[in-house]
């Protein structure tokens, strides 16, 4: 290293005050309630290359710690003269931005003459226009149906703003003032981060402080490296599924083969499903450490090395391979904006790849899938129609090394909050009947998965509308390892236990009638290891806490509880007569795909895609299950059998 | 002749003041905590003060603040409880408001509940959020959820409902039920202890407040029975956590208004040496074993804030606003995996504390530093309990110094830094949140660790003054004997700020002013209450509020809003629709002024009682070494400089100047 060991430690703590003070002049100066609520904002101090050298802790979301501003600040026009600042917000151009509303925004920071380093941030806009209000629909098909899309633009030339620019997008969005306010917040930050930049430069000088800059990113990679050594080498194949590619689509298979050599990672994504035909593909421009792919990579770091620094350093050690046309590197047009459901997915792969290369050290599946509530009724006290973020369910974490997953929340959902019930009763003609935790939910295991949570309520309003976006994980549980059992799948009901019960599956827009019950409940964490050997006492405290039920108990611990307390002989007596159970569990829907579509079936759908142009793939697809769908035949010879499919 | 006396209990002293209220003799003392025997190092501390002469009996006042409570919940050695909550709501304490601390691991974990879930039970009762019962309460539920609870073996009931906060009449009904069927058992209800909108939230307050609650009255019937065995006669006062005091009688049962009081008295005496001063803006910094906690005073007065952390757990009450970070004088530094020297958050605490206390600790941490840099060591430490030994934290640091590749003396610097460094993150954010530049601030440090640190840290933040009081090692003391008399009432009123809603917010006012003057009223003593009145406010659909004074009118109030959102966030609408969330009233009776004996100032400069080797910036040089005790008014000296006085040692480092002001404080400035 250039830097030495207490002036890097130094620098590293002015640069992260540096990069919380711009994020604490972002979430004070929002305008927006939603970017105060959900924090869907990040900060970046970036080296002269644009790569992201430190990242605030305690304000923001969690997914952009080592991205690389780079390309996109190399395709605004004209080169940077102090005072300028750029921004973007089209997902196919340089990679930044991941969907419409979220505008990243950079500033060149100048000593002498020269660039030392950038300022940079995002903010996910609340609506910038498009189809839809908020611009985030599965319905939607085509990127340019998800609102406006600024290329890499300056908003201020040295200093001035570029009112066309601001009018432009003005012009284009349900809630101008809005927007104005969260990217004044979004400059303010930049300028802030400006303005420590150059007092870095004074107190260290710029050598020191480029050399340092540098060696941040060094110290990041050691570290990711470190963790990596200590893995073994070889290759870890894993897929995971979301439920479906589009609304009412067939499984969306996300494939990984990991390959740890030494303290270097391959991400191997080949074999992933074609990009799909809705907005739950993830643009990454095939980059190779692309950051939205990596997220699930910072968790795993972070679970293996607590308190690990998280920088574009980080993500040296790894190269991803992302095959063109596939959900991962989806072509334009193709739409992204619901690439957070994939990104769900994408997280519990990379889990999974990295827990059969270190199984001891790893959890089970988090839950997987955090539906975000709205409703939208009119008001009767106020006579307004209100749109309320009810609360995001969450569900819980997988089974850990060490203990049990955290019950209703955890692991890579860990960053969202809640909203008060008192709240939420207080603005929206809803009653809320039941939040809390489902029993029975988490996975079965040694150390048992979270619970999930439940949500139920009704509301007397005669044109609500319900929306619940990223639903998932209702078909493919969240997995269970090393003899755990997987957590129990969610659901989505109107009228439990009426006669007039129905199941909406993944729906997610529902306009309930006056009194109808709606219930929501999450995934529920994956078990890990043989719940047979779960100690009989951690099953009976769950039992006291209302956790796990008796008849759960006996059938899925073998643990025997009569008038409160535990059957020790009779407990010894059921487990003895189980079999040990060890390995993966992905639930019976999970086997039963995979025994109709078996590698076999893959590697000929593989095959069929190859043959296509991207934008055929999608519909090939869905007409490929279809076929399998509808015979008896082996998979693979039902789709062999249809080659020459969309060739005229 | 009549005596003041404070009394703060930290985490190693027990600090006493004494102020002669004729005289304006000041004393401080300090004894060894007994945290085994609570309550002892009280009564130690009094026998020393009688022994050197103050006449109990000529004690008017006397304020003290305790650490009973806080430990209670750090330790979790509270009351099993039981939570009596609505039904279909019983695991609101296991999903507390669902984010975690440490996002980023895939092993982060909620602190436990203080009430397990298998203590929870949901009552069959709903109120409306306009107040309506939808389902009251019955017995049957109540009197099963009780015989489950006392089989639990839990020894008080905490009641909170849906909705309470605005009409807490199902709470109230079940917690008579309650005292009728089982009268052995203390009971709190939510909307009692603090009536906020948030469910988890009141409820939480309210659980810690009795989870503290036998521990905290008995040690209270401890100390009131020392200070009668010591022939006082004054009533106990207790500090609180949003800067005032209240009577023994009054904490008893509202414990949660004490939880804090040990940092909030520390800024509020840093607040009374602030406006004796003519100082704006400052900076506290109260630098103890594990932490650095910064505050900001505006013309003396802290600012307020909810939500602080109690051990694990959000306090909705109004608490003088505090950051901490992960270095205090105790924090341990090590060299990480790739050769990165790092300085906490691990600290060695009081036990065993810095290796050169000799009592076991082994790991260099910044106290050893600043030894090791010729900081310390110069005079007694804390009064002369603790004699440091240098070789001990030579020791602790070689194998630092053998992976930096240098001397002890310059690993230690490096470790001061770094601690330092890791300060500004902390007053970073707490600046951009106040929207104030460095330059504007004077930075005012105490506690025993901060004199030593206060210049550097200044040096580090772009703070050009730092000003330290005559006894920064007492300044919570101090700040007990300043503190007023003082009861918080709020409501939770959720009305749109528009002309037909006036009378209904003038007439909550009035009630909670009515309330608040009444408990003073309560509490006794002479003088008259000073009532102000505020509001929680916001514009329609954010769902955070900003504090606004109430005045004459709703156009005022309304204007208030505006101004204070501009101010605050950088931005207002005076358009935009305005919602009054909730209704505040303070009452105070101001304590005693503290008499700031003024002296004459002789513009001198000062000479060193000698040159002591000391290392900074790289370099071993001279330094002047000085006694506080020694400094009078006017004396003008530069750094680099030591300052050694029976309660800490200041650092003046180089490029820094020196001077004693008229009030005895020592101010710096940088050149």
């Amino acid at each position: 290293m250039r830097t030495d060991p207490v002036t890097l430690q130094v620098l590293r703590n002015h640069c992260r005050a540096a990069a919380e003070s711009m994020a604490t002049t972002l979430y004070r100066t929002a305008h927006s309630t939603f970017v105060k609520e959900t924090e869907d904002f990040t900060i970046q101090l970036l080296d002269k290359h644009g790569k992201t050298c430190a990242v605030p802790l305690d304000l923001g979301a969690t997914w952009y710690p080592g991205v690389d501003y780079e390309a996109a600040i190399g395709l605004v026009p004209g080169g940077y003269q102090p005072g300028d600042i750029a921004m973007t917000s089209d997902p196919y151009s340089g990679y930044l931005s991941t969907h419409s509303p979220d505008t990243n925004m950079w500033k060149p920071v100048f000593h002498e003459g020269e660039i030392i380093a950038f300022a940079g941030g995002h903010i996910h806009n609340v609506d910038v226009g498009g189809a839809v209000p908020a611009s985030l629909s599965r319905t939607l098909t085509e990127v340019h149906q998800e609102g406006l899309r600024i290329p890499p633009s300056k908003l201020y030339r040295q200093g001035v703003l570029d009112e066309t620019l601001l009018r432009t997008i003005t012009t284009n969005v349900r809630v101008p003032e809005q927007n104005w306010g969260d990217l004044k917040a979004l400059v303010a930050a930049v300028n802030t981060g400006e303005r420590r930049i150059l007092e870095l430069a004074r107190r260290f000088g710029v050598e020191t402080l480029q050399d340092g800059l540098a060696d941040l990113l060094d110290y990041g990679e050691a570290q990711a490296r470190a963790v990596l050594a200590g893995l073994p080498d070889g290759t870890y194949r894993f897929a995971d599924y979301c439920d479906e590619d589009g609304v009412g689509g067939d499984p969306l298979r996300l494939k990984l083969a990991l390959r740890i050599q030494g303290d270097s990672a391959e991400l191997d994504f080949t074999g992933t499903d074609p990009q799909t035909l809705c907005s739950m593909n993830v643009p990454t421009g095939g980059h190779p450490r692309h950051s939205l792919i990596l997220v699930g990579v910072y968790y795993v770091l972070s679970a293996l090395s607590p308190k690990i620094t998280l920088n574009f350093g980080t993500t040296r050690p790894f190269t991803c391979i992302l095959p063109e046309g596939s959900v991962v590197n989806p072509a334009h047009p193709a739409a992204v904006g619901m690439r957070s459901l994939t990104c769900a997915r994408l997280r519990s792969l990379v889990f999974g790849a990295f827990a059969q290369a270190a199984p001891e050290r790893l959890p089970a599946a988090p839950a997987g899938s955090s539906s975000i509530i709205n409703l939208a009724a009119e008001n009767r006290r106020t006579g307004r129609r209100v749109i309320s973020a009810i609360a995001p369910i969450v569900g819980g974490g997988g089974g850990m090394p060490h203990r049990d997953g955290t019950d209703g929340s955890g692991a890579d959902a860990a960053y969202l909050k809640n909203s008060p019930i008192e709240i939420t009763e207080s603005e929206a003609p809803i009653r809320i009947l039941r939040y809390g935790l489902m029993p029975d939910t988490g996975g079965p295991g040694a150390h048992r998965g979270g619970l999930a949570t439940v949500l139920e309520f009704t509301t007397d309003a005669p044109d609500a509308t319900v929306t619940a976006r990223n639903r998932d994980r209702s078909i493919f549980q969240p997995w269970g390892i090393l003899g755990g059992r997987p957590g129990a799948a969610s659901s989505f009901t109107l009228n439990p236990g009426a006669p007039n019960e129905h199941d909406l599956r993944n729906t997610d827009l529902l306009n309930p009638a006056p009194g109808d019950v709606v219930r929501i409940v999450s995934p529920g964490g994956g078990g890990r290891g043989d719940p047979m050997t779960r100690r009989p006492e951690a099953v009976l405290r769950d039992w006291q806490a209302g956790r796990v039920s008796t008849a759960a108990a006996a059938r899925d611990y073998g643990v025997v509880i009569r008038n409160g307390a535990l059957d020790l002989p009779a407990t010894e007596a059921m487990r003895a007569q189980q079999a040990p159970r060890e390995g993966f569990d992905g639930g019976p829907n999970r086997t039963a795909h995979e025994a109709r579509w078996n590698a076999d079936a893959y590697a000929a759908l593989g095959e069929a895609m190859a043959e296509v142009p991207t934008a055929w793939r999608g519909r090939l697809k869905r007409h490929l299950f279809a076929q399998v769908r509808a015979s008896t035949d082996p998979a693979a010879e039902v789709i062999r059998r249809e080659k020459g499919f969309g060739k005229g | 002749m009549a005596w003041r006396i404070g009394v703060d209990i930290g985490g190693t002293f027990a600090d006493f003041t004494a102020l002669n209220t004729d005289t304006g003799d000041l004393r401080t003392l300090k004894v060894l905590t007994t945290p085994n025997a609570p309550g002892d190092d009280v009564a130690e501390g009094l026998k020393r003060l009688a022994a050197e002469g103050l006449e109990p009996r000529a004690v008017e006042r006397f304020v003290h603040g305790t650490t009973v409570g806080v430990n209670t919940i750090i330790q979790r050695r509270g009351a099993p409880l039981a939570l009596f909550t609505t039904d279909g709501f019983t695991d609101m304490l296991e999903l507390a408001r669902l984010r975690m601390p440490d996002p980023y691991s895939l092993f982060c974990e909620r602190p436990e509940p203080l009430v397990p879930r298998e203590h929870v039970f949901g009552i069959a009762e709903r109120m409306d959020a306009e107040g309506n019962t939808l389902l009251a309460p019955g017995r049957e539920s109540v009197a099963a959820a009780l015989a489950a609870a006392r089989a639990a073996g839990a020894q008080g009931i905490v009641v909170s409902f849906l909705h309470a906060w605005r009409n807490d009449a199902h709470e109230r009904a079940v917690a008579a039920m309650i005292a009728e069927m089982a009268p052995g058992l203390f009971v709190f209800h939510g909307a009692e202890v603090w009536p906020a909108i948030r469910e988890y939230e009141r409820t939480t307050t309210a659980v810690l407040n009795a989870y503290v609650h036998p521990r905290i009255d008995a040690y209270l019937e401890r100390v009131e029975g020392q200070l009668r065995a010591a022939s006082i006669a004054a009533p106990l006062l207790l500090t609180t956590s949003a800067g005032g005091t209240m009577t023994a009688r009054r904490g008893r049962r509202d414990c949660v208004g004490m939880l804090l009081s040990g940092t909030a008295s520390g800024v509020v005496g840093a607040g009374v040496v602030a406006k004796a001063a003519g100082l704006g803006a400052v900076l506290t910094l109260d630098v103890g074993g594990t932490s650095a906690d910064v505050a900001l005073l505006i013309d003396g007065q802290p600012a307020f804030g909810t939500g602080h952390a109690i051990g694990d757990f959000p306090l909705a009450i109004p608490t003088v606003a505090v950051v901490s970070s992960g270095q205090g004088g105790g924090s341990i530094a090590r060299i990480d995996a790739q050769g990165v020297l790092q300085v906490g958050p691990e600290s060695a605490g009081s036990t065993p504390g810095p290796a050169c206390f000799g009592r076991g600790g082994t790991r260099c941490t910044v106290t050893d530093a600043a030894l090791l840099c010729g900081i310390l060591g110069q005079g007694e430490l804390g009064f002369g309990a603790i004699a440091p030994d240098r070789a001990l934290s030579e020791k602790a640091i070689a194998p630092i110094a053998a992976a930096l590749n240098t001397d002890a003396a310059h690993a230690a610097e490096g470790v001061l830094q770094v601690a330092i460094s890791g300060m500004l993150v902390e007053i970073d954010k707490l600046l951009a949140r106040a929207g104030m530049h460095a330059s504007e601030l004077t930075l005012m440090p105490f506690g025993g660790a901060g004199p030593m640190l206060g210049a550097l840290l200044a040096e580090t933040a772009g703070i050009r003054r730092v000003l330290v009081p005559p006894v920064p090692g007492t300044l919570c003391a101090l700040g007990a004997l300043a503190a007023d008399l003082r009861r918080d009432t709020m409501r939770t009123a959720l009305l749109p700020l528009e002309p037909a809603a006036w009378p209904v917010i003038a007439a909550g006012l009035a009630e909670l002013a009515a309330e608040a003057e009444g408990a003073l009223a309560e509490m006794g003593g002479a003088g008259t209450a000073d009532t102000t009145l505020a509001a929680d406010l916001r514009y329609r659909g954010q769902s955070f509020e900003l504090t606004v004074p109430v005045g004459e009118s709703l156009a005022a109030l309304a204007t208030a809003f505006h101004a204070a959102h501009d101010e605050a966030f950088g931005h207002s609408d005076p358009d935009a629709p305005v919602e009054v969330v909730s209704l505040r009233a303070v009452s105070r009776r101001a304590a005693p002024p503290l008499p700031f004996p003024v002296s004459p100032v002789t513009p001198h400069a000062e000479a060193p009682e000698k040159l002591v080797p000391l290392t900074l910036g790289g370099a071993t040089r001279d330094a002047g070494l000085f006694r506080r005790a020694a400094l009078p008014p006017g004396g003008r000296f530069q750094g680099p400089a030591i300052v050694t006085q029976s309660d800490c040692t200041v650092l003046v480092p180089p490029g820094w100047s020196a001077e004693t002001d008229a009030l005895g404080n020592l101010v710096m400035e940088h050149a």
